[in-house]
């Protein structure tokens, strides 16, 4: 026996020496997700003493933010769904009109930060509205539930018409033809095949936006006025009234529809999901939509669309108003001070998403095929710990690195690092998922004849993996820019003085008034959003946002 | 209609295709346009009643295409489909009285076996206890008993056939459309399903047009066959008739093995024919073949249809080839023999007696039954 333990650890030395990359990369990966993932968050759970539990279950106050949060997120998420799934049923239509016009507007709003949209809200219908106001003479406040409510749907229906898409085109068109063949009608036909089939993707799309409607605070922020919700007041703790604790039991409630979420998605969807088996497709297009349900999506979808692109203009005019509500006439002022006063936070943001996006691809590409394609303990739960941090909220994050890099024996707070990272954790997931689904693409007989002929891990990684990954790798690149750029949540708990970054730049503007700046800087924040895409659109990048 | 075939039989029309005679499914001069190509080329065909027809051919020759237009999927371009006399143009799919197996079975995925059998009889709103009976009794014929209440991704292969074929006959309808239904299935279940299929659709006597693109599925199975190429018919007939007296080379071809010699005939009489392949000269007896003299053409001959023996003594009508290489299949043993220029494939269904022959010289035999002369 003790010959065989003998040999056994020396052949395991010798494949160590042989393939140093491999047993790297694993430790690599392990020591990132150890450090920034499982250690944070065990460090917010141990935060908060039994005492700060009682008190927010048992304090008015809390229980009313919790319900209000509650009632926003529900009805927010349906809202957002609903509008999603039609913009992805009509997408998945071969038969509808204006569809390059649609699917722009269907992800438009994903390439501005959030809040955005409250924002333009304020500009179009608030006190001094340009609708409210300057067309109706009213004088009436749009903050509040029903402000933020319109704010959470135009900022969240994308992340369900995004999710829900896929699902709608895997539909096999033959199941439809089936349905008629066997005598059904076409609403017979929806509400008995496609219905039934999209609603594991229905309910996976709404408890992805109800996580990111109860998360977010940058709507609640800039529109909410006295309506409260949990993320506002994590946020109020922390920062202002320095209760670490106390933010950290709030972050911890938001963490529960999102474990909902990520535990629904990994255990139930997955089973439901289903993959029929397609045959060689043979030209039979889909069933044609009827001309009443085309017609009624066109002009629904329409009215949704102007009303986007409406709070989109209102941003960029807002930014060259000279006062919004007064003086409507033009001007660069804004942009000058923005140019002026904020440039560094433009430049931080610019920079640090672009590091958190290399990064991002680098770990994404490395772990997903150490995790897919190499034989070691615990790789189980290495794929689990790496594609938790999307069930963790961003609050929860950028609470969970206070509590844990403020004190040593690492201290990171006030760093460029500790941004970056956390961008890099909010992403990972994402580009995880896209390089894997990349990587299915590759026949390990591929890399196994590269092996055959001698290469060593890090031989295949860079000869073989990565130039069949390539497009996966640089979409990732992208979608954490731009997901990181337009970020709120996490960062507004991570940014100091010299570290601040252009949304919570913006957000502090719009919270104190400064509609024009804020706009200004916006629009700029737009600018480079759209720039970036349309460079990697042009130089053949894959669609991002695959609707 | 290029290198068409030239037999006396086949030209009269003398061989007569056996069957009930009582036509169910009618196409005429049906068309087909996608953009400017003619996916299906003015198409006559008529379908008897309870009969088996495949519609057999090559990728995109067209039959997929006939076979949705008969389902109502596609509208055809120009002609007109007929069931039992009754022009079906402009009726939606599911008001014919056709009922379609897809290639990829289309079962839904979310509902059980049951359910999805018993879907088309809810969607008529038909009385509980009879859609209950139904299902029952097409369950039970079936041999689905065990999977009732499975979902389709918990059933094999065969399984999940066999519940798209019964959500089929369930409806009960004239006409049973089949669209490639074996192809999703590994070789050994096809023969074995193609068996059953063949089976419930003579205990049912339903009329079943089946397309398949694999000439040995549509032998076994056909009582018809249709075989098409670029939208075109080349030939209708039995499976028998189609393989001994092909109506031009691409049925030859496509159906089973055939070998191409180019020949030039040197005379004709009541009795012979004498004809030329490269230096060797040969006699055939004269099987009622429609050959000129002078006339240069193409033999098709199958495999089995050219003995070999070993080179002794040189006889009349054999001719002599040189034995390349041979691959033994248990049943038979297939050679590959040069000869003049060409590779002939020979078949010896009886190696037991004669063991096998090694390389080197042969003389072979061509036997007139399979044997097909082709215009140039």
């Amino acid at each position: 026996m003790a010959t065989n333990t003998f040999t056994g650890t020396t052949f395991r030395i010798r494949t160590i020496i042989s393939d140093p990359t491999k047993y790297f990369a694993i430790l690599a990966a392990l020591l990132f997700i150890l450090l920034f993932v499982i250690y944070p968050t065990i460090m917010v759970i141990l935060e908060p003493a039994a005492d700060h539990w009682v008190r927010f279950f048992s304090t008015a106050r809390y229980r009313t933010i919790l319900m209000n949060s509650l009632v926003m997120a529900l009805l927010s998420t349906m809202t957002a769904t609903i509008i999603g799934f039609c913009f992805s049923y009509a997408l998945s239509r071969d038969d509808f009109p204006f569809k390059k016009f649609f699917r722009l507007v269907s992800f438009l709003p994903l390439v501005s930060p959030p809040f955005v949209a409250g924002l333009s809200l304020i500009l179009l219908l608030g006190r001094r509205g340009i609708i409210t106001y300057g067309l109706l003479g009213l004088d009436i406040s749009i903050y509040g539930l029903p402000g933020l409510l319109i704010a959470q749907t135009i900022a969240y229906y994308p992340i369900a018409a995004v999710s829900l898409s896929g699902v709608l085109k895997g539909i096999d068109p033959t199941l439809e033809y089936a349905a008629q063949d066997l005598g059904q009608s076409r609403w017979g036909i929806f509400r008995t095949v496609t219905l039934p089939l999209a609603i594991p993707g229905i309910a996976s799309a709404a408890l992805l936006v109800s996580m990111m409607v109860l998360s977010d605070f940058g709507n609640p922020m800039v529109i909410g006025g006295p309506f409260r919700v949990l993320a506002t007041e994590a946020y109020m703790q922390v920062v202002g009234l320095y209760n670490i604790k106390m933010g950290a039991v709030i972050s911890f409630v938001l963490l529960v529809p999102s474990l909902v979420v990520f535990i629904v998605q990994r255990y139930w969807l997955s089973r439901r999901q289903y993959v029929t088996v397609r045959g060689r497709g043979g030209g039979l297009s889909q069933i044609p939509t009827s001309a009443p349900v085309k017609w009624f999506l066109v002009i629904f979808l329409g009215c949704i669309s102007l009303f986007v692109i409406l709070i989109f203009i209102v941003i960029i005019w807002g930014a060259f108003a000279k006062t919004w509500g007064l003086d409507w006439s033009l001007t660069l002022e804004n942009f000058q001070y923005t140019l002026m006063a904020r440039t560094r936070d433009i430049w931080n943001s610019v920079w640090f998403s672009a590091v958190a996006g290399i990064c991002t691809a680098v770990f994404a590409v490395i772990s997903s095929y150490v995790i897919h394609r190499k034989q070691f303990a615990g790789r189980r739960a290495l794929d689990f710990f790496v594609v938790l941090p999307a069930a963790l909220p961003g609050t929860l994050i950028g609470i969970a690195y206070i509590v844990t890099f403020n004190t040593p024996p690492i201290i990171l707070t006030g760093t460029a690092a500790i941004i970056i990272i956390s961008f890099m954790i909010r992403n990972i997931p994402v580009g995880y998922r896209s390089s894997l689904s990349a990587l299915y693409q590759i026949d390990e007989s591929i890399e196994e004849s590269a092996a055959d002929s001698g290469a060593n891990t890090f031989m295949v990684l860079k000869d073989i993996i990565l130039p069949l990954v390539k497009s996966a790798f640089t979409a990732t690149i992208v979608y954490t820019f731009i997901r990181s750029i337009n970020s709120v949540s996490t960062v507004i708990f991570l940014i100091s003085a010299r570290t601040n970054v252009a949304t919570t730049s913006i957000l502090g503007l719009a919270e104190h008034g400064y509609w024009g700046q804020a706009a200004a800087m916006a629009t700029l924040l737009m600018a480079i959003t759209l720039s970036v895409l349309g460079i990697f659109r042009l130089l053949g990048g894959k669609r991002l946002f695959d609707i | 209609m290029k290198n068409i075939t030239l037999k006396q039989e086949y030209a009269e029309g003398r061989v007569v295709d056996q069957g009930s005679g009582e036509t169910h499914v009618e196409l005429q001069n049906l068309e087909k346009l996608f953009g400017v190509n003619h996916a299906v080329n003015n198409l006559n065909l008529s379908i008897e009643k309870g009969g088996f027809t495949c519609l057999l051919g090559p990728s995109g020759c067209g039959k997929t295409t006939t076979l949705r237009m008969i389902s109502g999927f596609i509208e055809p371009s120009g002609g007109n489909i007929l069931i039992s006399g009754k022009s079906q143009l402009g009726i939606p799919p599911h008001k014919r009285n056709t009922s379609i197996v897809f290639q990829e079975y289309a079962l839904f995925p979310h509902m059980t076996t049951r359910q999805n059998i018993e879907y088309g009889l809810k969607v008529k709103k038909l009385d509980a206890k009879i859609i209950k009976k139904k299902t029952d009794d097409i369950i039970e014929f079936m041999g689905l008993g065990q999977a009732a209440d499975r979902a389709p991704k918990f059933l094999s292969g065969g399984q999940q056939q066999r519940v798209a074929l019964a959500r089929s006959l369930v409806m009960e309808p004239e006409v049973l459309l089949m669209d490639e239904p074996l192809s999703n299935l590994d070789a050994k279940l096809r023969v074995r399903v193609r068996t059953e299929i063949k089976e419930i659709q003579k205990r049912l006597g339903i009329t079943t047009i089946y397309v398949t693109h694999d000439q040995e599925e549509a032998l076994s199975i056909a009582d018809r066959i249709a075989v098409m190429n670029d939208g075109v018919l080349q030939q209708y007939g039995t499976p028998w008739n189609l393989y001994f007296n092909p109506a031009n080379q691409f049925v030859a071809d496509f159906i089973g093995i055939n070998n191409f010699l180019d020949a030039t005939v040197l005379s004709v009489t009541k009795k012979d024919i004498h004809i030329a392949i490269g230096g060797q000269k040969l006699t055939v007896k004269n099987d009622g073949f429609l050959v000129e003299p002078e006339s240069t053409v193409t033999i098709g001959i199958r495999p089995e249809s050219i003995t070999v023996q070993r080179a002794l003594e040189q006889k009349e009508h054999f001719v002599k080839g040189e034995i390349r290489i041979h691959q033994f299949l248990g049943s038979l043993v297939r050679y590959w023999i040069d000869f003049e220029g060409f590779e002939v494939m020979v078949d010896d269904h009886a190696p037991a007696g004669t063991g096998i022959l090694p390389p080197g010289p042969v003389f072979m035999e061509f036997k007139t039954i399979g044997m097909q002369f082709f215009k140039k």
